[in-house]
């Protein structure tokens, strides 16, 4: 008697949460937060700059999951977040590179200028001016 | 190939007749002869694994992908099978998934074998512009060195002498009359000299030095002794040295060179010294004498 009154009380309970969201798997909470943080650190790094498709990709995929959450379709908003935190990896990936080849390339203009000075200095050495003193 | 099986049964299950089984039947007998091959070349990958395989590919290829973005890489080629076996299954949802980690996987991987390339060229060219700088300052001590010698074999030329005071030159005489200060206009060209080699080591500064034979009274030679000094710096000057460099003293009879008993050696007693410094403008200790 009393397991057939628990399963009555279970089924409404069901019922009063909707079959889907009884029935499908849980909504990816982890997954929207690990999205959301990534996305969020992607453009506070200034990703947008070095990737703006990457990071618009991400807050697009980031948005479409909240929907997909907000309309109980779980798996559809798993993927979605999952997307959007590859874009927002790969965005602050391609941020990374471009940091670290800006930084190359700084390093060889300040070599290079460094060059010319050095060689500049060696050409007005008095070693090859002649001396004033040849004058009488 | 699961659609297009699941489509001849709902066929051989339709109300057709026994011909439409018996098709049915043999088709399926085809496909299963056919094999997966047969099956696999119906179906057309999605855009999405399209893309998955080539960029997984173009990671698999990057030299430094394995190395710098082997986590991704790794990752990538997992998700890249499952894409592919969902796409075998015909499971459109997870191939698109799988396809997608496998893209952004691969791309990320890239990334950072670019990126890691970009390092070391970063750890490169610092290692250059050390080498640089270190090379412009070897040049530079070498450029001193050659100036120092420089200097030293001008200030020879005008026949200076090393002396515990620095180099000092003797000027004799010669350059004046007997109890004049003004220079012999012969004596002029030999002071442009020093001026020009003055001028070219601007960091050198002298003492210019009277000194006078024991002939007269003290007081006088003192006084003789310093308009000589005086009027060889005017040369100087005129000549373009700056003032600070010259600092004329009239040292009198106080330091002969020789006996002033005969006449040569007063002759070498009246003189004018000119003492340097070294090319940074600094004196030898006790270069600088001073009248009783």
């Amino acid at each position: 008697m009393a397991e057939w009154r628990l399963y009555i009380s279970l089924a409404s309970v069901c019922a009063l949460l909707g079959l889907a969201g009884c029935a499908s798997t849980p909504m990816p909470d982890a997954e929207m937060a690990r999205a959301s943080a990534s996305v969020a650190q992607a453009r506070q790094s200034g990703a947008g700059e070095a990737a703006p498709m990457e990071l618009r990709s991400a807050e697009d995929n980031l948005r479409n999951a909240r929907s997909a959450v907000t309309s109980k379709k779980a798996d559809r908003a798993r993927a979605l977040a999952e997307k959007a935190e590859l874009d927002a990896e790969l965005a602050q990936a391609k941020l990374r590179r471009q940091q670290a080849e800006r930084a190359a390339a700084e390093v060889q203009a300040a070599t290079d200028s460094l060059r010319q000075e050095s060689e500049r200095s060696m050409n007005t050495s008095p070693a090859n001016s002649s001396p004033a003193r040849e004058a009488p | 190939m699961k659609s297009i099986e699941s489509t001849e049964i709902t066929g051989a299950g339709s109300p057709a007749g026994r011909t439409t089984l018996g098709v049915a039947i043999l088709a399926i007998g085809g496909l299963v002869a056919g094999g997966l091959t047969g099956c696999a070349t119906t179906a057309t990958p999605s855009p999405q694994l399209e893309k998955a395989r080539s960029e997984v590919q173009a990671a698999s290829q990057d030299p430094d992908a394995a190395r710098a973005g082997g986590v991704r890489l790794a990752t990538a080629q997992e998700a890249l099978e499952k894409a592919e076996s969902a796409f075998d299954k015909g499971n459109h949802t997870a191939e698109d998934n799988y396809a997608y980690s496998a893209t952004r996987n691969a791309q990320i991987a890239r990334e950072q074998a670019a990126a890691s390339r970009a390092r070391k060229a970063v750890e490169a060219g610092e290692a250059e512009r050390n080498r640089v700088v270190i090379e412009s300052r070897s040049r530079e001590a070498e450029k001193a060195r050659s100036e120092t010698a420089r200097l030293k074999a001008e200030l020879a030329e005008l026949k200076a002498k090393q002396t515990d005071r620095g180099m000092v030159l003797t000027l004799g005489d010669v350059l004046f009359d007997t109890n004049k200060a003004t220079v012999r206009a012969g004596a002029i060209s030999n002071l442009q000299r020093l001026a020009s080699v003055m001028q070219e080591q601007t960091g050198l500064k002298v003492i210019v030095e009277g000194h006078t034979d024991s002939t007269g009274a003290a007081e006088y030679n003192r006084e003789l002794s310093m308009r000589r000094a005086q009027a060889v710096a005017n040369v100087l000057m005129r000549s373009g040295v700056a003032a600070d460099r010259v600092r004329p003293i009239g040292l009198g009879e106080d330091f002969p060179v020789a006996s002033n008993d005969t006449a040569t050696g007063r002759q070498q007693n009246r003189r004018v010294e000119v003492v340097f410094s070294d090319e940074g403008g600094k004196f030898a200790p006790g270069a600088e004498r001073r009248s009783f």
